[in-house]
């Protein structure tokens, strides 16, 4: 096994860790914040990837102009989402589940019936690669990995300098103290599924060149979501991150020694283990 | 009774049982006060088997039973309620009676789906005892309402209820008073002398000040994790260092009802 | 009441075959059968408040071992199933020993990973047992049973739907003895405040865990037949889709109690058949009805209606607490 190959797998592992990042963030923030696991996040990713097939692949809008149209579109319907449907059944974890568990149902099917079930192609906004030592890297990933850095510290900034992000932590930590804080729970349980949901959308922006669009194309990545979470730490921000790369990496080394099937079937002995010797994962509060 | 000898419990950097020796002698109505924080909620957790103790022991009847879990402390005879009254809040004053009794039920998984004559004996049995331990506390009437539709000093009868229909002999109650008014604070303390008249020994939180004087047989007063006075109500009333202690805490503590 | 009730579905299931012969009604008669064992031995589980996601991969289990040993072994489908269910409800044991002391969503995600590792592990391992990624065809139907002079042969829809309903009828026995029994209150219990369970001497794991192994034993037998009954198995049966079908079942008929199973799959298989040809649309429907009962009925159709009997009750007993001296 070459080094050129080791490394052609690493940057190949880099840029997915980073978009796999972006939607663990999302759906990270929304469980620190509500306690409610997401399992229609995947379909906020799916409707970025749509938004950019109709916008930019059949308008010719602006590519970086559609991500942030998609950050508005996929964030306000989530932010809806929450209000009508998560919001009032708060109190019931169960009841979150399921629920999302209805919306990603509906989100899938209303997207088969509207655009069709077949794979589609979105064209690359950026095509010719770059070639350095040995390796080989798209400019569509390039603009993937330099995208997805960005939000995530951008995200960060938000997260620890702005006044928003300050209630934000604080009702993670602590939603009752907050409240008597003066601090608008409810608005932050808003806000915080919004910024979730957006995440999510623009990676499906991000992805949506690299690989196909179609509406199951959120299944995926919330799955790997659901693992980076729990290895990375369950309301972690930086756990999200972290557990992205782990994941990643090891998704785009591993399959150079054992066949890929086995690579599935580690994460989720690994994921079982961290449940059971360690819920919090590597950076989640006790 | 119930002993604790030496019992040291930790968290983390803070000690919240300091080195704690008491001792509660059977059938006696037993009060354990001090400021807040002062770690008596530490000592019904660790007696119950929530948690153990960093070191020392715990000794009921005569047997070790430090470190038990909390389901073989039950079974041991020592029974508790909460601060916040905890009940089954979707089940009836009867069913919450149901599942505390079940604890002297014999029989397994197959004598219940067989319906076999065991288990309708053990049955028959629980019901009973579940009825009794009711029609002891006067909640009889109230055996079909929902817990959740009861007033407050129906839902701590029922908690009550709970710890006994368990069969312990020792009851551990955290702040029996809690939000009663002064008709129904008579009404509990009368009740709990008359467990005692049953034979039942109780060891019990309280910060209502006149009527743990006047309900206790013997008091025990913590600050800081220790034990700093212990005997009958008369005695700790003048105690020093137990005024002491108090004029850094609540109001509160000291007001009359 | 609860007795007639049962009986009544009993019956009603064993006139069907007599009221046709027609293949169609009869498969709809045996997955509906199928997917009421499955989703009241799940309901088993969730009525101690714990949601487990690996259900499916315990019917998994009772497939692919029950084919296994018959195709493989040679043995008998009769002795071969209850093997398999064995098996199954071992590995249950284990697993349920180490998860079930997690709680809440932390249980919900590792029996999930689990799911997914079961799935994987039979998609791609062990392929002259298993058939890997194309799966096990030619799973031969159950074996003849002679006795009394007669034989029974099932190699008809209409014996093999017997053979479903049989099942079916006792495992339905069990779990409402259970729901009535003081085990259930105590399940039920558990589920509404586990702290408390613990403190009046409910031994909670123990509970957990023998409710786990139960519910997995049920499933592995429904997978079993499942398996010899089409004669075809493969790793998708026992994914996420179908495990998500049937907690949509148990949620929306109520997952307090044993009924809500009944109602829910009953009730939501037949509109499934009615909506069979329209692919996406019946997604679309089950979303839909999902998430109106997470806004407006979270305790299921069962719930709610319990719920309106609880409050005439109440309302009606108000009369006695007025009636009545208190002391």
């Amino acid at each position: 096994m070459s080094p050129e190959l080791f490394a052609q797998s690493l940057v190949n592992g880099v840029g997915l860790a980073l978009v796999y990042a972006l939607v663990a963030l999302g759906l990270t923030l929304i469980f620190s914040i509500m306690g409610i696991i997401n399992f229609a996040h995947g379909e906020f990713f799916m409707l970025g990837g749509f938004i950019a097939y109709y916008l930019y692949g059949a308008y010719g809008v602006n590519y970086l102009v559609t991500l942030l149209l998609a950050m508005g579109i996929v964030g306000g319907l989530g932010a809806l989402a929450e209000r009508w449907l998560f919001a009032p059944i708060r109190e019931n974890a169960m009841s979150g589940f399921v629920a999302s568990l209805g919306l990603l149902w509906v989100l899938q099917s209303l997207a088969t019936l509207a655009f069709g079930a077949l794979d589609k192609a979105v064209p690359s906004p950026f095509p010719g690669v770059v070639r350095r030592f040995g390796v080989i890297l798209s400019f569509e990933r390039l603009v993937v990995i330099v995208c997805s850095a960005g939000l995530i510290a951008a995200l960060y900034l938000f997260i620890q300098y702005t006044r928003y992000g300050l209630a934000l932590r604080a009702v993670a930590q602590d939603g009752r103290a907050a409240a008597f804080q003066g601090i608008n729970v409810d608005g932050m349980s808003t806000l915080a599924f919004g910024i979730g949901t957006a995440l999510a959308g623009v990676a499906g922006v991000l992805l949506a060149p690299v690989f196909f669009v179609s509406p199951f194309m959120g299944s995926l990545p919330v799955v790997k979501a659901f693992i980076i979470i729990i290895l990375g730490g369950m309301g972690s921000l930086s756990g999200a991150v972290l557990g992205g790369f782990v994941l990643g990496l090891f998704e785009s080394v591993a399959p150079i020694f054992v066949p890929m099937a086995a690579v599935d079937i580690l994460s989720f002995l690994v994921v079982m283990l961290v449940l059971v010797v360690r819920p919090r994962g590597l950076l989640g509060r006790a | 009774m119930l002993e604790l000898r030496r019992v040291v419990k930790r968290f983390g950097g803070v000690v919240a049982l300091n080195d704690l020796s008491m001792t509660v002698g059977a059938g006696e109505i037993h009060g354990l006060i001090g400021p807040n924080g002062s770690g008596k909620s530490t000592v019904f957790n660790v007696v119950c088997g929530v948690f153990a103790p960093t070191s020392g022991a715990v000794h009921f009847r005569e047997r070790d039973i430090t470190g038990w879990p909390p389901h073989r402390v039950v079974a041991a005879g020592i029974g508790r309620t909460f601060q916040a009254t905890l009940l089954f809040p979707e089940f009836t004053v009867e069913e919450n009676a149901l599942v505390s009794a079940q604890i002297s039920a014999v029989g397994t998984l197959w004598d219940a789906v067989f319906w076999s004559r065991r288990y309708r004996e053990a049955e028959a049995g629980i019901r009973r005892w579940a009825g009794e331990v009711l029609r002891e506390l006067r909640l009889d009437a109230l055996r079909k309402v929902l817990v959740r539709d009861l007033p407050h000093r129906d839902q701590k009868a029922v908690a009550l209820a709970n710890v006994l229909a368990t069969g312990a002999a020792l009851i551990l109650l955290d702040e029996p008073l809690a939000g009663l008014s002064l008709q129904e604070t008579n009404d509990v303390m009368d009740t709990l002398r008359g467990l005692r008249q049953r034979g039942k020994t109780i060891l019990l939180v309280e910060h209502n000040m006149r009527s743990v004087m006047g309900l206790c047989d013997v008091i025990t007063v913590l600050n800081h994790g220790a034990k700093i006075a212990a005997g009958p109500p008369a005695v700790i009333q003048r105690d020093e260092r137990v005024i002491q202690a108090y004029l850094g805490a609540e109001p509160a503590d000291a007001r009359d009802h | 009441m609860a007795c007639a009730a049962g009986v009544g579905l009993g019956l009603a299931g064993a006139a069907v075959p007599l009221l046709s012969r027609d293949a169609y009604y009869l498969d709809v008669g045996t997955n509906m059968l199928e997917a009421l064992m499955s989703t009241m031995s799940l309901q088993l589980v969730m009525s101690t408040g714990q949601l487990n996601m690996a259900h499916v991969s315990f019917m998994g289990i009772g497939a692919y071992v029950s084919a296994a040993l018959v195709m493989t072994g040679g043995w008998s489908f009769w002795i071969a199933l209850p093997a398999a269910a064995m098996v199954a409800t071992g590995v249950a044991a284990v697993v349920g020993g180490v998860t079930l002391r997690l709680t809440g969503p932390y249980f919900f995600l590792i029996t999930f990973a689990l799911l997914e590792v079961v799935r994987l592990f039979f998609h791609t391992f062990a392929e002259g047992l298993f058939g890997g990624a194309s799966g096990l065809i030619g799973v031969p139907k159950p074996d003849p049973l002679r006795g009394l002079g007669y034989t029974i042969d099932f190699t008809g829809k209409v014996s093999l739907y017997y053979l479903a309903l049989g099942l079916w009828a006792l495992v339905a026995v069990i779990l409402i003895r259970l729901e009535y029994s003081r085990i259930g209150l105590v399940l039920r219990a558990i589920r509404q405040a586990t702290l408390l369970a613990e403190t009046v001497g409910v031994r909670t794991f123990r509970y957990m865990l023998t409710a786990f192994c139960l519910a997995s034993f049920v499933a592995a037998v429904v997978g079993g037949f499942f398996a010899h009954s089409r004669g075809v198995v493969h790793s998708t049966n026992f994914g996420a889709h179908a495990m998500l079908r049937l907690v949509t079942f148990v949620i929306i008929g109520g997952s307090g109690s044993v009924w809500g199973p009944v109602v829910g799959t009953i009730g939501l298989s037949l509109v499934s058949e009615f909506l069979r040809d329209l692919g996406s649309y019946e997604t679309l429907v089950y979303g839909t009805v999902l998430i109106l009962a997470m806004r407006f009925w979270p305790d299921g159709i069962v719930g709610a209606f319990r719920g309106i009997r609880t409050t005439w009750r109440a309302a009606s007993s108000d009369k006695e607490l007025v009636e009545e001296p208190r002391a």
